[in-house]
């Protein structure tokens, strides 16, 4: 048996244990490696700099914890960049785990920033119903949301709610990305192309692909993909974070994982000339 | 709490990595069905408290909008399925979806679909441009099953299509890839900075 065909054969929990390893190492010790920002990234920073002083800005959350590493980050850029322009937050989740993942990170982000609940934020809890809330939320906004706060509380009890009775008062339609079908396009089919809100969408980076479509065909102002998105607009926010950190385990773990696909193409090809031979 | 909080979140972090660096095991089944039925029962929950009870205690009981009775019929008709001598009962909710459903992607879809058209309608002056379009052109043919793939231009329109699209699957596992590695670090960030904090 040759190296190749050892390699092969290697039991896979090696290469988890050399991957755990690798992305292990950077957070131990961070680097530093330098970040490029690119295009998508620098338009959904732009499109968040365009806000109004004290515009009001309706974040959708629609991800879960499995995806807090790339989504939180993201979410704690566009509650800083929206505080440095004075503007308010509104928070609503399409996705059960959404509200209480984003009520988690908005607190901590909030208290840092000395926001108050009900006059800088609010977040609008979980409302179901998919399409049909979206559409609502242009109708209707307070009986789309059921006229409740996340905590069950009256949504005439918060000075931010006051006057925001449709989707179309808001000043920027923000849309944190991270299930499927993709909200970002649905949101953009029942609310966004009627009301013709400045929009733009973060989203992780395995749905980057199918979002950058509607990015590339100007329906999104910016797009965030992913950890690298979110480190991007720490860059610009000069506002270095947990993204950014991060970012020395995601190139180290890509380094190893096309060394791994270098390796097994030549040992499959090597494999394949012993065979032939 | 916190405590509690922080060793509950590790004990389940290392239950669900021990199928991967061990084998399928007892504690990767428990933390499996914790996730699950946890994951089921906030959404009945959150549901309920924070849009049904709300929603009725405004809309029909204060507003008096008794109209608004018939989606809640429509929808306990749902349920008409678990009782085998009035399941037809379920029929109504799902033509009245499949209806609307239907009704709603024929006039909000074209709205994207046409803006993207649209949007490969480029001029020829950039490297980026030019390749676009005849990533689009060439795709298309690819997925042009009405016409024989026999010629020379319709075989090598088709072929390059192919190329782009190995392309755009390669990209889109480069992204599979630095997705799945962020969940693997933002657990290893917790146990090493969260929990252990020697990071």
């Amino acid at each position: 048996m040759n190296i190749w065909e050892r390699l092969g054969n290697l039991d896979h929990r090696i290469y988890y244990v050399i991957l755990i390893i690798v992305v292990g190492i950077p957070v131990l010790k961070p680097l530093g490696l330098p970040i490029k920002v690119g295009q998508p990234a620098q338009d959904f920073f732009d499109t968040v700099d365009r806000l109004p002083e004290g515009g009001k800005v309706l974040v959708f959350i629609n991800y879960r914890t499995d995806c807090i590493v790339e989504m939180d980050p993201q979410l704690i850029c566009i509650f800083k960049h929206v505080a440095q322009k004075n503007g308010k937050v509104i928070m609503v989740s399409g996705v059960d785990e959404g509200a209480m993942v984003s009520q988690a990170v908005a607190s901590k982000v909030a208290e840092e920033l000395e926001l108050e609940y009900g006059v800088d934020w609010i977040n609008l809890g979980y409302k179901p119903g998919g399409d049909v809330f979206m559409k609502k939320m242009v109708d209707d906004f307070w009986e789309a949301c059921a006229y409740v706060d996340i905590n069950g509380q009256p949504l005439d009890e918060f000075p931010i709610m006051h006057g925001f009775n449709s989707l179309a008062k808001a000043d920027l339609v923000l849309n944190l990305v991270a299930v499927v079908p993709s909200p970002g396009e649905r949101l953009l089919q029942m609310a966004i192309i009627p009301t013709k809100v400045p929009y733009a969408v973060g989203t992780t980076a395995i749905q980057a692909t199918s979002e950058m479509v509607f990015y590339s065909s100007g329906q999104y102002q910016g797009l965030l993909a992913g950890l690298r998105g979110a480190a991007e607009y720490e860059f610009l926010l000069e506002e270095p974070g947990d993204a950014i950190a991060g970012m020395d385990s995601q190139s180290f773990a890509h380094i190893l994982v096309i060394v791994l696909i270098v390796l097994g193409n030549l040992g499959y090809f090597l494999g394949e000339k012993k065979r032939e031979g | 709490m916190e405590q509690v909080q922080l060793w509950l979140a590790a004990f389940f972090t290392i239950c669900i990595y021990s199928m991967v660096l061990y084998k399928d095991n007892k504690l990767f089944r428990f933390a499996e069905i914790v996730m699950v039925s946890i994951t089921a029962a906030n959404e009945i929950v959150l549901t309920f408290h924070n849009y049904i009870k709300p929603a009725v205690t405004v809309d029909i009981v204060r507003d008096k909008k008794v109209w608004l009775l018939i989606p809640i019929i429509l929808g306990l008709f749902m349920y008409s399925r678990f009782f085998r001598s009035i399941e037809w009962l379920a029929r109504f909710p799902m033509a009245f979806f499949l209806g609307v459903g239907a009704a709603y992607v024929l006039t909000k879809t074209p709205a994207i679909f046409f803006t993207q058209i649209q949007a490969t309608f480029l001029s020829l002056n950039t490297i980026n441009n030019i390749l676009f379009v005849i990533g689009v052109i060439t795709v298309v043919v690819y997925f042009f099953f009405t016409v024989p793939r026999e010629g020379t231009f319709i075989k090598g329109a088709s072929e390059t299509g192919r190329i782009f699209l190995l392309i755009a699957f390669g990209a889109s596992f480069g992204n599979t890839v630095m997705s799945r590695i962020s969940v693997l670090l933002g657990r290893l960030q917790f146990l090493l900075r969260d929990f252990l904090k020697i990071a």
